[in-house]
């Protein structure tokens, strides 16, 4: 039995310790690949096609939580979902499966009273987790009313909610609980880092050997020349085996250096 | 043993409200390590170290620890280039209890973080060391963490080293 979170909501009305969680053990996402559905219905009081909202998910998740070097988990923009276009959080949670989360729009009057209720993300209690994230689809929406890079925010903030994370006080965190004009959430901060990492940290392949090598994500991806260092130092590391394996044949006595 | 400071996920994450990204923060690094002399270039120095970072909360903290594999290879007179693998893991710690806090039009209870976890990545690095004499050096070294997978992460650390034999 799935129950579902009191309702965490991130309204844009004015209102001003650092990051917290939903509760002291959110359920947690037995994959480290957690798939988004995308609800098929188009919102069309924010002038945005289901496709549009797929495809703000995906730069979203590439903006913010995909980010974390220190956490095993990352998400991706998935398949489409069939749910009402007034869909209850409840709906929308039993549209999909466990481990997936659900990103939508939706009209629905007890869960948008206010049309400053941007929208609203939570998840399951207990294990196995699902995560809601609903946008508010309501006539006079604020939604549409915020520039494109603060739409992808208060995306992947309910995302956050809908992995666990409560709010936080650092006020250009992801997870601080006003979204405003005139502080930037461009990127994550520290505290938002730290609540992932705490809550999906790497798990070590080989303990306090190596550690995990994390996950490999999709190609296209821009820090492209992180890459160009990394095979670089490579090319630098295998040289120098090769000078190390070229002395042992003419291995001399130690000797300390002459200064 | 070493002083220094380590700089994790340099160019990662935002700092202030313009959304500006931190790239440099204060990170005491202790370390200790051991080192082999097994010719006269090629030294290896196992090390394991702690970075202390600021305290990000007065609810949580966050450390780094690592454990060095590296070669050394003595370029010319008192110039080393050292490199090998890493890991480092990152600790974060919370004391528990819960707040009050702002959610939405009200207000919700909230949980703090309670317990510790660990979170281990390999490391690929590359560095240089200078000796003033045979047993002080100041060394950098940069990291790419985690190896081959995305995203990636930069970090470096400069550090006065004291080696004892
Ligand atoms: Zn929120």
């Amino acid at each position: 039995m799935i129950k579902i979170l009191t309702l965490l909501s991130f309204a844009a009305s004015v209102t001003s310790s650092a990051f917290t969680l939903i509760i002291t053990n959110p359920a947690r996402y037995a994959t480290n690949n957690v798939e988004i559905r995308i609800a098929n219905n188009d919102c069309d009081n924010l002038g945005l096609s289901a496709q549009d909202v797929k495809d703000m998910v995906a730069i979203s998740v590439g903006q913010y939580w995909n980010t974390v070097p220190s956490s095993k988990i990352r998400f991706h923009s998935g398949s489409f979902v069939d749910v009402a276009e007034d869909a209850s959080l409840t709906d929308m949670k039993n549209s999909i499966e466990d481990n997936q989360i659900i990103i939508g729009c939706s009209k629905n009057s007890d869960l948008f009273d206010s049309a400053n209720i941007l929208a609203v993300g939570t998840m399951t209690v207990s294990a196995p987790a699902r995560g809601i994230v609903a946008i508010n689809n309501t006539a006079g929406s604020r939604f549409s009313s915020l520039s494109e890079s603060n739409q992808r925010a208060t995306l992947a903030h309910e995302m956050g909610h809908a992995i666990g994370i409560g709010h936080s006080t650092h006020e250009y965190a992801l997870m601080y609980f006003v979204l405003s004009e005139s502080i930037k959430q461009e990127s994550l901060a520290r505290d938002d880092s730290d609540a992932i990492t705490f809550l999906y940290p790497n798990k070590s392949k080989v303990p306090f050997l190596l550690g995990s090598c994390g996950q490999i994500r999709d190609i296209a991806d821009k820090d492209l020349w992180f890459n160009y260092i990394f095979v670089l130092s490579v090319l630098a590391l295998f040289l120098m085996w090769f000078f190390v394996a070229g002395s042992f044949n003419e291995m001399q006595k130690p000797q300390r250096m002459k200064l | 043993m070493g002083l220094g400071n380590l700089v994790t996920d340099s160019g990662l994450y935002q700092k202030n409200r313009k959304g500006q990204k931190q790239n440099f923060e204060y990170a005491p690094y202790l370390s200790f390590h051991y080192r082999w002399e097994f010719s006269s270039r090629f030294e290896f120095t196992p090390e394991l170290g702690f970075a202390f970072h600021k305290r990000p909360s007065p609810n949580h903290s966050r450390m780094t620890f690592m454990l060095l594999y590296p070669v050394s290879w003595r370029m010319w007179r008192r110039h080393y280039l050292r490199g090998g693998l890493a890991n480092l893991v990152t600790r974060v710690a919370g004391k528990g209890g819960s707040v009050f806090m702002n959610n939405g039009n009200g207000v919700s209870l909230f949980a703090r973080p309670s317990g510790a976890t660990y979170s281990p990545a390999a490391a690929a690095f590359l560095g240089y060391e200078y000796r003033f004499r045979e047993y002080l050096a100041v060394r950098f070294d940069t990291f790419l963490v985690p190896m081959l997978a995305r995203p990636m992460r930069l970090a470096f650390s400069l550090s006065t080293n004291l080696y004892y034999f």
